[in-house]
């Protein structure tokens, strides 16, 4: 076969197992109400795969980082706690890190640098632990993907059957038309204190771009959470720089808040890019400024894809 | 509780059997892009979320591809004006020696897109296949090239394609042009 010759040709190895490795650097400025900062670092990313004779893609992968969301300097080995088992329809992964379907709705939350350096939010809306270890599977019905997580142990321990903080998820999601729907549901015990949150976002093209709609509402014995959330993002690409802006609203504990996200980036080349964030977070539940926290921060860097 | 879950995943396994899982997973991620595809979730990992946004910012139009229109707005539309644009040498030369074996239909250095004839194989009269490369980069970076891999297999005196994914020869063939474009890199001139 032609293969069979290319391949002689051209190549002499025989393994089955496929590793590949990227990485990233980034150098970010980072200003909050005056108090700056610099987020400068990056990361290895090593993912490994291999096909069982059956078919069955497994995959796992494994990091080497150095800080590149904060202003530290220490580096850190992490990954290869997950197996995920790619199946024709599907996919199984077990991991000491999955993470239930929360947060869904909140699809105005766009920056990844300019969250530093801010008065807490008091009244997010959502649920207190999200993870930990754990099974999660998807696949799909029709043109439906359908993706549900359990979580077995949320201290990350893989404790299977002796957990304190165990939980569980759902997520649909479904095509109409051009748009997109994802609804999602997950409830959490952690050490008794139970707490839920159920969301859905909608996502479709306009005026060149792509607008999300989202709602979150979480549940439970955390009071100070409990409430709802309305979120909407707008992204779209102006000349070749691309442009996001997201708006939260939350009422939760009695209080309200919002927060309000633009992103904007262009692309300069061999891989890199430079950037600017800006995150605005205020209301009554959001606490007051301190001499090193502001209600607003930006961010502007560079980041680097290899 | 654990039980109904693990009912539930081996209604998944059961299901995995067939379907086209791969199809909706490449639909989501045009619509939510590579990194906010919601079945992913990769939003739970902040370092390999911000690794992805990384990739996916600079996989945007470039600022110095839009120089003609910045050179318009600037000194006003001059229709004399030609630009170079150019690949990277090595990887350019790379792919050229890659493909030396088999006949060339398009080779555009401009462009740095290199398209193979059909190649055949005299022991097998009913496949055929074809490479496709473009070096995407000015510089000798890991992702500066993209490899296609096409064949079409003989139904009824008809080529029609075969529809088979050579995700492997692909990498392969890339994996060689990178091994060669360094050497060439590291030779003295």
């Amino acid at each position: 076969m032609a293969i069979s010759a290319l391949s002689a040709a051209l190549f002499s190895t025989a393994a089955n197992a496929d590793i590949s490795v990227s990485g990233s650097a980034n150098a970010v400025y980072v200003d909050s109400g005056g108090n700056s900062q610099g987020h400068i670092g990056g990361g290895i990313s090593f993912s490994m795969s291999t096909t069982t004779d059956g078919g069955v893609t497994i995959s796992t992968s494994g990091q080497i980082t150095n800080d590149p969301d904060s202003n530290g300097g220490g580096g850190n080995g992490s990954g290869m706690t997950a197996l995920t088992f790619g199946f024709a329809n599907g996919s199984i992964t077990v991991a000491d890190d999955v993470a239930v379907p929360a947060g869904t709705g909140l699809v105005g939350e766009l920056v990844t640098h300019a969250d530093v350096n801010m008065p807490t939010h008091t009244n997010d809306v959502t649920i207190p632990v999200d993870d930990g270890s754990g099974i999660s599977g998807s696949t799909t019905l029709g043109d439906m993907t359908i993706a549900a997580t359990y979580v077995y142990d949320g201290a990350h321990a893989n404790n299977i059957d002796g957990g304190t903080t165990t939980g569980q998820g759902a997520s649909l999601t479904v095509p109409l038309g051009d748009m997109s729907l994802v609804v999602s549901s997950s409830q959490m015990d952690a050490n008794g204190s139970e707490d839920s949150s159920a969301g859905g976002a909608l996502t479709m093209t306009a005026g060149g771009g792509t607008l999300s709609l989202g709602i979150e509402t979480t549940s439970g014995d955390t009071s100070a959470t409990e409430g709802e959330a309305y979120s909407i993002a707008y992204s779209t690409t102006l000349g070749g720089a691309s442009v996001g802006v997201g708006y939260s609203g939350f009422d939760a504990n009695s209080n309200t808040s919002s927060k309000t996200d633009v992103t904007i980036s262009q692309s300069i080349g061999g891989g890199a890019s430079i950037f600017a964030e800006y995150r605005n977070l205020t209301g009554a539940g959001v606490a007051a400024e301190g001499n090193s926290t502001s209600e607003s921060v930006v961010a502007v860097g560079t980041s680097v894809s290899f | 509780m654990i039980r109904y879950f693990y009912l539930f995943l081996g209604l998944i396994f059961i299901n995995s059997c067939t379907g086209n899982y791969e199809k909706n997973q490449k639909r989501l991620k045009e619509i939510y892009g590579e990194c906010d595809n919601p079945v992913d979730k990769l939003k739970s990992n902040k370092m390999k979320y911000q690794r992805c946004k990384a990739k996916e910012r600079a996989g945007g139009e470039s600022l110095f591809g839009l120089e003609g229109d910045l050179g318009d707005l600037i000194r006003g539309k001059n229709n004399d004006v030609v630009y170079q644009y150019s690949v990277n040498p090595f990887l350019w030369n790379a792919s050229l020696e890659v493909t030396k074996s088999y006949p060339l239909k398009i080779a555009d250095n401009m462009g740095g897109f290199i398209e193979t004839d059909w190649i055949t194989n005299s022991k097998n009269n009913s496949q055929r296949c074809l490479i496709k490369i473009q070096v995407l980069s000015r510089d000798l970076i890991t992702t500066g090239v993209n490899t296609n891999f096409l064949c079409e297999k003989k139904d009824n005196n008809t080529w029609v394609s075969d529809d088979v994914k050579y995700v492997e020869e692909e990498k392969q063939i890339t994996l060689k042009i990178l091994e060669i474009a360094s050497k060439l890199s590291n030779s003295p001139q």
